[in-house]
């Protein structure tokens, strides 16, 4: 029987979309289904004339188990209504069962079944990550001083990681030093005193870098690494990671420097360590960012000042620039409407690929502005890890859900992946249709998004479109503001931005979006409240 | 834009007329709230007379759609013109709300649902 489960959850590990489930998972599973089956052989009369039957469903967020037996059946409720006693010889399996699983349901029927249910949780280092996100935009939220962050990064840190020091250096313009903030395990005395130069020692180079940096003996640094300032940690292992709103770097600023050592149960930090701790430490940046933006915020009283507000912060964390990737020419306009606020777009380059999105979030003026702050860092930092756009916006929903629930607001987006030679994965959640204008043939084709926005639940499979970009093809995305239905009035609709695409094809893509933004410019301004219009145009080969 | 709401055996029957963007969208929340509270089965929105909804407005269904089912009330929504529809297909969204055709048919069921 063991031969059969083992055949069952190799069958499953061998899966594309299954094969980095955790041990401790799967060692539960195989139990649960040994359990599962005994009990259904001692029970229900299993025999080759009357064999159980056995299936596993693997579903993305859960693990279903269903055993089919065709004996009289047994009370589910009274069979776990007390648990076994320790000696008892028997019984034991339906409780095992219970607590390994999520959910344990029995059907008395032609056949019994039973059906065992185990959910799937997300990576350990997205949970972690998130916990910490949630952490900080809540206090955000209740308008807590920067101080007050930054004491919650540290001790969050500390705790996660075990350690018993730890200190979180921020950049002093000023002085151009960087300063003991906030730490844990130091003197105050010890720590005030600290002011370190950019690339001085090993604090020092990582916020000149902007590298993390991860050190085993302080004592057998190679020649030529930089220089710890001070001997006397108890271990020899410590690492020191850029807070920075940007896990590369792009475009962004190096804040502070967040060190850690002297783990309490006095092993090594490892490299997948430090990864994590990058991802957080980028993470806490954008968090402090936004408390930043909020103050920016609080300081305009007059109402007047809204848009400006709205407008500043659109510019500061929409891309001025975008990645090169082979022969693709890539740009993007946002035009913000009186109202405006929650259009954004974003590319990264990841490996030799550039990822991005283009994303719209519900409602208007400064409170979806604020929300497209917090989805910006979290597509930013989770950016990297997803194998392609419908992943991406899985891990999205769910590190955006709880917010968007609490402020009443959903986001449609587009995410998407782009290769040198032109191919475009993408995947899309309750946004507008992409559209595509093929070179050779003159037709537009366009691509439907399949998923819910997030806000909502949605546990449908990831969907990915994947389209093939030929030389002088065009591909758009852009937000729903542009096919205002109000528009079609004075004349601008889908075919009149086709027309103007057809005219213009020649132009740069730089030139394409200024010249769609200038034509739709005087339809928007006719109608009462328009929304805002975010675009972003690629084409190969320019 | 105008809302009135009537109450029908517990159930709320709400008609909106006008275009719910973000200037209107705070007055239909405040409507629909106060509407909630009599609704004891549930509520219809009747949506013939809208000719306009922006995400500001989806937002305030999608609210008043989770408060009605966490406190486990039906919300049946009907008569969605052409430019509403279509945005509710763009945000796939017609696959969370209950759409009807007819007012009867929206009563009907949740009639028959909440008895």
């Amino acid at each position: 029987m063991d031969g059969l489960v083992v055949a069952l959850i190799n069958g499953l590990k061998r899966s594309k979309n299954f094969s980095n489930l955790p041990m401790p998972l799967l060692q539960d599973l195989r139990l649960a289904i040994v359990e599962g089956i005994g009990n259904a052989m001692r029970h229900g009369g299993c025999n080759p004339k009357r064999p159980c039957r056995v299936s596993l469903k693997a579903e993305p967020k859960k693990l279903i188990v269903r055993i089919e037996d065709r004996g009289l059946g047994f009370n589910l409720n009274s069979a776990l209504k007390k648990r076994p006693q320790d000696e008892a010889v028997s019984g034991r399996g339906l409780w095992i069962l219970k607590n390994l699983m999520d959910k344990v349901v029995y059907r008395k029927g032609r056949p019994n079944v039973l059906e065992l249910t185990r959910k799937l949780s997300r990576p350990k280092n997205l949970d972690a990550a998130i916990e910490l996100f949630d952490l900080l935009h809540r206090s955000i939220q209740q308008l807590r001083p920067k101080k007050y962050l930054y004491e919650q990064f540290i001790e969050f840190m500390t705790g996660l990681f075990n350690v018993e020091r730890a200190s979180f250096l921020m950049f002093d313009r000023e002085t151009q030093t960087l300063k003991v903030a906030t730490s844990r395990g130091i003197t105050p005395k010890i720590a005030r005193k600290v002011s370190i130069a950019p690339g001085e020692g090993i604090a020092g180079y990582v916020f000149k870098t902007s590298r993390p940096m991860l050190v085993h003996h302080l004592s057998k640094m190679k020649k030529g690494s930089p220089k710890p300032r001070k001997k006397g940690y108890r271990s020899s292992s410590f690492v020191s990671v850029p807070v920075v709103a940007s896990p590369f770097h792009i475009g962004e600023e190096t804040i502070g420097v967040l060190n850690l050592t002297d783990k309490r149960d006095g092993s090594r930090f490892t490299q997948g360590e430090v990864k994590l701790l990058n991802l957080m430490a980028g993470q806490a940046a954008s968090a402090f960012r936004i408390r930043d933006l909020l103050d920016t915020v609080r300081s305009h009283e007059s109402l007047n000042k809204e848009f400006e507000i709205v407008q500043e912060i659109q510019n500061r964390l929409v891309p001025q620039d975008f990645p090169k990737i082979g022969d693709l020419d890539i740009a993007g306009a946002c035009k913000l409407s009186n109202r405006g606020g929650g259009d954004y777009y974003d590319a990264v380059k990841v490996q030799q690929s550039m990822r991005g999105v283009l994303a719209d979030v519900s409602g208007h003026h400064v409170g979806s502005a604020i929300t497209m702050a917090s989805f910006r860092a979290i597509f930013r930092s989770l950016v990297i890890d997803p194998n392609n756009p419908g992943e991406l916006i899985r891990v999205l929903r769910w590190a955006m859900h709880q917010d968007l629930l609490k402020l009443h607001q959903f986001i449609s987006c587009w995410t998407f992946e782009y290769h040198s030679g032109g191919m475009m994965r993408m995947s899309g959640a309750g946004h507008p249709p992409v559209f595509i204008l093929r070179a050779k043939s003159k037709k537009w084709e366009s691509i439907e998004s399949q998923h819910l926005p997030l806000g909502l639940e949605d546990d449908s499979e990831p969907h990915i479109s994947k389209v093939q970009l030929d030389r002088k093809d065009w591909l758009f995305f852009y937000t729903d503001g542009l096919f205002d239905p109000r528009m079609r009035a004075t004349g601008f609709d889908k075919y009149k931005f086709y027309e103007i695409v057809e005219s213009n094809s020649h132009l740069k893509s730089q030139e394409m979006v200024q010249k769609i933004i200038e034509e739709v410019t005087p339809h928007q301004m006719s109608i009462k409240s328009p929304d805002d219009i975010a675009i972003l145009a690629f084409r190969r080969g320019s | 834009m105008k809302v009135n709401a009537k109450e029908i055996a517990g159930i709320v029957i709400v008609e909106v007329e006008g275009e719910i963007d973000a200037e209107h969208a705070p007055n239909l929340k405040r409507c629909l709230q106060k509407a909630r509270e009599s609704a004891e089965k549930g509520m219809v929105l009747d949506l013939k007379k809208v000719s306009f909804i922006d995400s500001t407005g989806l937002g305030v269904l999608i609210s008043l759609m989770r408060q009605l089912k966490e406190q486990d009330r039906e919300l049946r929504l009907l008569g969605l013109q052409d430019e509403v529809r279509s945005i509710f297909e763009i945000t796939r969204l017609y696959k969370v709300f209950s759409l009807c055709e007819s007012l009867e048919t929206a009563v009907q069921e949740i009639k028959t649902i909440k008895g």
